[in-house]
């Protein structure tokens, strides 16, 4: 088959990037173990508040500078809704949800789950720098969805 | 009127209407071969240097948004 030498070029160009994303989603996945940050763990919607650990939902200690923050959300709010971190913490959030899917942003940090009702989310963050951290719904659940809101505030110990 | 001049310069008057068609299907033919013609010394100089802008813009953002992925851990 004839093929002219620039379409040559454009394919390995074209089939090379491809291997790279492809080797670093693999990388990503398989060796280094990253995984959704909702995989596979499952809640009954409508027990939430009696199951563990969404039944006391908030921030816990576990020692050192470890934090869980367990979160409901339900159309539309964030339980609880005022948070307060210690600046230094890692926090573990658990996000599920009791009714629609919700979105759970924490704004200008790479905390971003679609809660999805009967899967819990996990996600590990980091919050060094002091301040407020606004938190959103971004997945439209209703007509209060955009009234859905929350706030994180990191402090210095 | 040159629409009429441009009949007459096509088809001079005594060309019966037999020629007529075969004046026009000759044309048509010419008028292919060339366009192939042109096909085939196809210049791909400016697909490639878009094939390599529009990857040198998929690579720029996939590497904007990594950064930004690694500065907020």
């Amino acid at each position: 088959m004839h093929m002219h030498k620039f379409e040559k070029i454009w394919l390995i160009f074209g089939i090379g990037i491809l291997l790279v994303f492809l080797t670093a989603v693999g990388v990503h996945a398989f060796y280094q173990g990253y995984q959704p940050p909702s995989c596979l763990v499952t809640i009954d919607p409508e027990k939430v508040d009696q199951t563990p650990p969404f039944d006391n939902p908030g921030l816990k200690h576990l020692g050192g500078n470890k934090y869980e923050l367990n979160i409901v959300t339900s159309a539309f709010a964030f339980t609880p809704n005022q948070i307060k971190i210690p600046a230094g913490a890692e926090v573990v959030f658990n996000v599920t949800s009791k009714d629609v899917v919700h979105g759970f942003e924490v704004v200008g940090t790479n905390v971003n789950l679609m809660v999805e009702p009967g899967f819990i989310n996990t996600y590990k963050a980091k919050f060094d720098k002091p301040g407020e951290y606004l938190i959103l719904c971004n997945e439209y659940c209703g007509a209060g969805h955009h009234m859905m809101n929350a706030k994180i505030e990191v402090v210095e110990q | 009127m040159k629409v009429k001049s441009l009949i007459y310069h096509l088809f001079p008057k005594g060309v019966s209407l037999m020629q007529k068609a075969e004046i026009l299907k000759q044309k048509t033919k010419i008028e292919d071969q060339s366009h192939v013609k042109i096909e085939d010394q196809s210049n791909l100089k400016g697909t490639l240097t878009f094939v390599f802008l529009l990857g040198a813009f998929i690579i720029v953002t996939w590497i904007g948004v990594y950064s930004l992925f690694l500065e907020r851990l």
